[in-house]
């Protein structure tokens, strides 16, 4: 749609969504700027403030996921497949999903270790075993925060767990400095 | 938001929105929040090619209250198919698609991923985790902020800038006055 010759044109289109949702014989002009009905608000907003079961439920069927994905990926051997790619992609999407799910739901914790990991699914080699131990600890804590249903992002419990995947990056980053 | 200086809210009854989202869980939340807002017709897929499916099937030779009105688009990452899809929408022939409203929803916000999101004419970008007070907000300025559309050589989409302060800086743009054309629709 872009212009191929050197010309440049400013659109100035109807604003055919403004018409829409204006209600024919009210006062909204135009220009002025509108609202939506602060009920329809709140009661969107309760969609996720009472979705906690359903939320419990999605990250139990994602963890699951992810464990099948990471161990496809493990017993691949060529990391330079396609097929190794596309599961490396499945870890991210995955784990995206659950960062994303946490942080919407307001699971602090969750929401930490999942961005954690899909960070470093981008530098994924299972040909090294530091890698394996991280990401291995990753999903360990992951899953006890899913069972254990840790909402806050304080408390020894979640302190206590950061360190574990703490000390496996350590690992991790010894290992690639000896490479 | 800003106060409104209207007396009545707006009414998304006879607004279809196409919800494209990675996962069916997230899909149906947004879904399901957009109900909320009493919008007419809620349309979602978990595939950019299926997007792109239904989007023509609304948008072209088809009656203006069956199209589409808005999309709002996950970045897909990593692979990042959700610009393809903007990228393909805003090259589109068919008026009736390459104009649509884009709110493009992303949890990364890396400096890429926003700069991109613009140069490929989403209208706005909305920062994950997603809430209500935000779904609301960026539909809103959708709503009564459009800004023109440029149709240049090498861009097409909403106006990239956003405002429009004094500037006395050394000259940057090299379109000449000549080349400049502003269009209104009637």
């Amino acid at each position: 749609m872009s212009n191929t010759n050197n010309d440049v044109q400013i659109i100035h289109r109807k604003n055919r969504l403004k018409e829409k949702v204006i209600e024919a014989g009210t006062a909204n002009g135009e220009n002025g700027e509108g609202f939506f009905d602060p009920k329809m608000i709140a009661n969107a907003q309760a969609v996720i403030d009472n979705g906690t079961q359903s939320y419990l439920q999605e990250i139990e069927r994602t963890l699951k996921n992810l464990n099948i994905a990471w161990k496809a990926l493990q017993n691949d051997d060529d990391v330079n497949a396609k097929s190794y790619q596309t599961k490396l992609n499945d870890i991210h999407r995955f784990t995206n999903h659950i960062k994303d799910l946490a942080a919407t739901f307001g699971f602090e914790l969750m929401d930490y270790f999942a961005c954690s990991l899909r960070d470093f699914s981008e530098y994924i080699d299972t040909r090294v075993d530091a890698h394996i131990r991280i990401v291995d600890a990753h999903i360990q804590v992951m899953t006890i925060v899913f069972h254990e249903q840790i909402k806050d992002d304080g408390g020894p419990k979640a302190a206590e767990l950061k360190q574990i995947v703490a000390q496996a990056i350590q690992k991790f980053s010894k290992s690639v400095s000896i490479k | 938001m800003k106060p409104a200086n209207t007396n009545a809210p707006y009414n998304l009854k006879g607004v279809r929105i196409l919800v494209v989202e990675d996962f069916p869980f997230m899909a149906q939340l947004m879904s399901t929040m957009l109900k909320e807002f009493n919008v007419g017709k809620v349309l979602s897929t978990c595939s950019v090619q299926d997007a792109k499916k239904l989007i023509e099937a609304h948008n072209i030779e088809n009656d203006i209250m069956e199209y589409i009105d808005l999309m709002i688009t996950d970045l897909f990452p990593p692979r990042d198919e959700g610009l393809d899809l903007l990228r393909w929408v805003r090259s589109h022939a068919e008026e009736t698609i390459c104009y649509m409203p884009i709110l493009f929803c992303t949890a990364h916000t890396t400096e890429r991923v926003v700069t991109e999101g613009r140069d490929y004419g989403t209208n706005e970008i909305m920062v994950k985790p997603v809430s209500a007070e935000k779904l609301a907000a960026r539909l809103l300025h959708i709503i009564d902020n459009p800004r023109p559309y440029i149709k240049a050589p090498h861009y097409f989409g909403p106006d990239r800038r956003r405002k429009n302060l004094p500037y006395n800086g050394a000259e940057k743009r090299q379109t000449q006055k000549s080349h400049l054309k502003e269009v209104f629709e009637q």
